[in-house]
């Protein structure tokens, strides 16, 4: 189980961030705002990219904060730049290991079979990310953070997509936290879901 | 900001256009037009003289000229001055993306303002510290180890004062493409856990890479034609460049016909290295772009690379240091309040503010010209033919260098039958202008068309042209990069040694030609503090008017 354990965050001379949830194996929780409210603080803060001023983010009762970003279990879906546009596919998710992978078959996974060699800017913004799903898969980490992952891509696109990341969430039995401004993305995937205001998250009835 | 005045006239609206001719019936398009001609035509009746005086003066027997060796000598020179800004600006841009410390803004502010130091005082401070009177061999004598076996006149004098002026260049520009990487892209090699060499060959890598074309070519340019630097710490024929060579011929031998050869020979070589650098896309020379994710070196690496910009920024840094030091002495206020000074500092104000502002005005009717053709929404063939028309004054500089066009001036003036220190004030003015140009087009080119690109639109369905457009469109968005386009032709014209070379006397004197003047005599004291004086100067100026031209920011363009 992930846990934020009375986590308080701020940037200077801003309104602090109280942070206390939890997010269960395999589940999916959504995290709703306008813009600026904190959104990705949230999730940098699980990446190791800012530290909490107090409290305590685990993972199955192991403090995440002593972790060096490149130490922690996250894997990351951003909305864009997920991939690195001068590497092929398979040089894409192989940088997600040390060890050498079969890297045809999470490509295979993700609906991506024969792309392996193809450069990244030659692909479409729905084949990018289901590159990074790729290197998401073969890294394997028991925390995948969505930063809006499905905005940037088309209605169809944007809905295999969410069909795609939900089922490996389940299968794999991550722990997920997806953050976005659309109510699509969590009638689709959400299990919980909170609305981020004023530095709190107040659960969202359903 | 103003209200904005009622915007429906139908007595200003525009006719519709369409096709090249009607095209000429935008003002700010005919307004561009015409300065892109005027220049053009400027340029060519230069060379025209130049070619004519080839003909005329002096007598060919006598004029002997190694064309060959200036032209290995230059390309040498350029070449490895290139590679070693390369080096040591990538060194220091990494090494700047990677660690945060007390002074970081400085340091940053510091390289910016490599592109306005005066390279004569650069090459005057290596002089003062590697020179045989210099620190160093001051301190190895005083603890009895002796002279420095070797001299700072030659190319390696040469490569130490173009690496300190071009590395800094290099390194801001290298800096702020890699301050451009997405913070997403930084965020996943973090969280991916990519090594140093990883992260060097993934990302900073293709960055760099992609700078360095156009980059290098503007490097290897300014070192080809490089005048100050070789006139100071050449040691003589053996590492002149065409530049040093024109000056010689015209200054010291007054063999016009040998100085009308070199400059066309030095005109056909730039040309040669332009023409096929011309598509390479131009580098932003703005203080701006930055992504808020820093991912910091730790461990080993931080410190080695912490040592290595430590060390890099005291060699950029060194030469500038010695001469606030050993320049500004009591003695100083004795300079300041001759005539003579006063009067140098004069003629270099005004020069430096008229050619700064006939510059910023050039770019920016250029650029609107070039924008208006987004607004008129012009045919594609059209819209070329113009465009290339509209941007070919920018290589005005890039095709004749400064002791060129200062040559061709100085011709003109003397064909018209003019006294060249009367005319000097204005030919000086005309060619600094000319020589900021390229870097004011270089700045104020891609907003304007960016705010076109965004906004025609909505100009277009609103009418808003002329000065309306100006006044509440354009200027509030470029106001930043107009006043940093003035504070550059203005630093940039007032340490210029180039154009006043050939036409400086007793009576019209500069700061720079004064410290030349003083450096020849032998009175390195005076030279020292007029050295610091120049360097206090150029660098404030480049620092404060953008902050007080500039406003705090621009309006935003999202």
């Amino acid at each position: 189980m992930l846990t934020f354990n009375r986590v308080e965050f701020a940037y200077p001379k801003t309104t602090p961030y109280h942070f206390d949830f939890r997010v269960n194996r395999g589940e999916i929780v959504g995290i709703a705002g306008a813009s600026g409210s904190g959104k990705s603080t949230l999730l940098d803060l699980v990446a190791g990219f800012q530290t909490p001023s107090s409290g305590q983010i685990e993972l199955d009762d192991n403090s995440l904060l002593r972790l060096a970003p490149e130490e922690r279990p996250v894997s990351i879906l951003f909305q864009k730049d997920n991939v690195f546009a001068h590497l092929t596919a398979a040089q894409n998710v192989q940088l997600g290991r040390k060890d050498y992978i079969n890297t045809s078959e999470k490509l295979a996974e993700v609906g991506l079979a024969g792309f392996e060699n193809q450069k990244c800017a030659s692909l479409s913004g729905g084949q990018q990310q289901r590159v990074a799903l790729a290197r998401t898969l073969a890294r394997n980490q028991p925390i995948l953070l969505l930063d809006e992952p499905f905005s940037a891509l088309d209605g169809d696109t944007a809905s295999q997509m969410r069909d795609l990341v939900k089922n490996l969430v389940k299968q794999h039995n991550w722990h997920a936290i997806l953050v976005s401004h659309h109510s699509q993305d969590f009638d689709a995937l959400a299990d919980q879901l909170f609305n981020l205001k004023d530095g709190r998250l107040e659960a969202v009835v359903r | 900001m103003p209200s904005l005045p009622a915007l429906n006239n139908n007595k200003t609206r525009s006719r519709p256009m369409g096709g090249t001719f009607p095209l000429l019936r935008a003002p700010r398009l005919l307004v561009g037009l015409l300065i892109a001609l005027c220049v053009g035509a400027l340029i060519c009746a230069l060379i025209a003289i130049i070619w004519q005086a080839a003909d005329l003066f002096g007598n060919p027997k006598t004029s002997s000229i190694d064309i060959f060796h200036l032209l290995r000598m230059s390309a040498i020179q350029a070449g490895l001055s290139v590679l070693l800004a390369f080096v040591t600006g990538s060194i220091v841009a990494i090494a700047l993306t990677r660690l945060t410390f007390f002074g970081k803004p400085f340091v940053l502010a510091f390289l910016s303002a490599g592109l306005v130091l005066p390279t004569l005082v650069v090459a005057f401070g290596l002089l003062a510290i590697w020179g045989r009177a210099g620190l160093i061999n001051d301190i190895g004598q005083s603890v009895g180890l002796g002279k420095l076996p070797f001299t700072i006149f030659g190319l390696q004098g040469i490569l130490a004062a173009h690496t300190i002026l071009n590395g800094s260049f290099a390194a801001r520009i290298f800096y702020d493409r890699l301050q451009a990487l997405p913070s997403a892209s930084l965020k996943l090699g973090q969280s991916l856990g990519l090594s140093e060499w990883q992260r060097f060959t993934i990302l900073d890598w293709p960055v760099l890479k992609s700078a360095m074309p156009g980059l290098g070519a503007t490097i290897f340019l300014m070192c080809f034609t490089s005048f100050s630097v070789v006139l100071l710490l050449g040691g003589g024929p053996a590492n002149a460049t065409f530049e040093v060579a024109i000056f010689e011929a015209v200054k010291l031998d007054f063999d016009l016909h040998r100085a009308a050869l070199l400059a066309a020979a030095q005109l056909a070589f730039c040309l040669f290295i332009i023409i096929p650098t011309a598509g390479l896309k131009s580098n932003s020379v703005l203080i701006g772009a930055s992504q808020n994710h820093l991912w910091a070196a730790t461990g080993k690496v931080k410190w080695i690379i912490g040592a290595l910009l430590f060390v890099l920024m005291l060699t950029y840094a060194s030469p500038l240091l010695i001469i606030l030091y050993e320049g500004f002495d009591p003695a100083i206020f004795k300079l300041i309040s001759s005539r003579k000074f006063l009067n140098a500092l004069a003629t270099s104000c005004v020069i430096a503010t008229a050619s700064a502002t006939i510059a910023l005005t050039c770019a920016m009717l250029l650029a609107f010209a070039r924008a208006e053709l987004i607004y008129q929404n012009a045919g594609a063939t059209s819209t070329n033919i113009l465009r290339t028309v509209i941007s070919a004054p920018v290589f005005a500089y890039l095709a004749t260098p400064s002791i060129v066009l200062a040559l061709g001036f100085f011709l003109l003036a003397r064909f018209a039958g003019l006294d060249t220190s009367k005319v000097g004030i204005y030919v000086v003015v005309i060619a600094n202008a000319l020589l900021a140009l390229p870097l004011a087009n270089a700045t104020l080119g891609p907003p304007v068309e960016k705010i076109a690109n965004k906004h025609f639109r909505l100009v277009k369905s609103l009418n808003i042209n002329g000065w309306r457009r100006f006044r509440f469109i354009e200027l509030p968005l470029i106001r930043k990069e107009c006043a940093y386009v003035f504070a550059l032709g203005f630093s940039y014209s007032f340490g210029d040694l180039g154009v006043i070379a050939l036409f400086g006397t007793d009576d019209f004197s500069t700061l720079p030609w004064m410290m030349y003047r003083a450096l020849g005599a032998y009175r390195s004291n005076d030279a020292a503090m007029l050295a610091a004086i120049l360097l206090f100067i150029a660098v404030f100026s480049f620092y404060i008017f953008p902050k007080i031209l500039g406003g705090r920011d621009n309006a935003h363009l999202q």
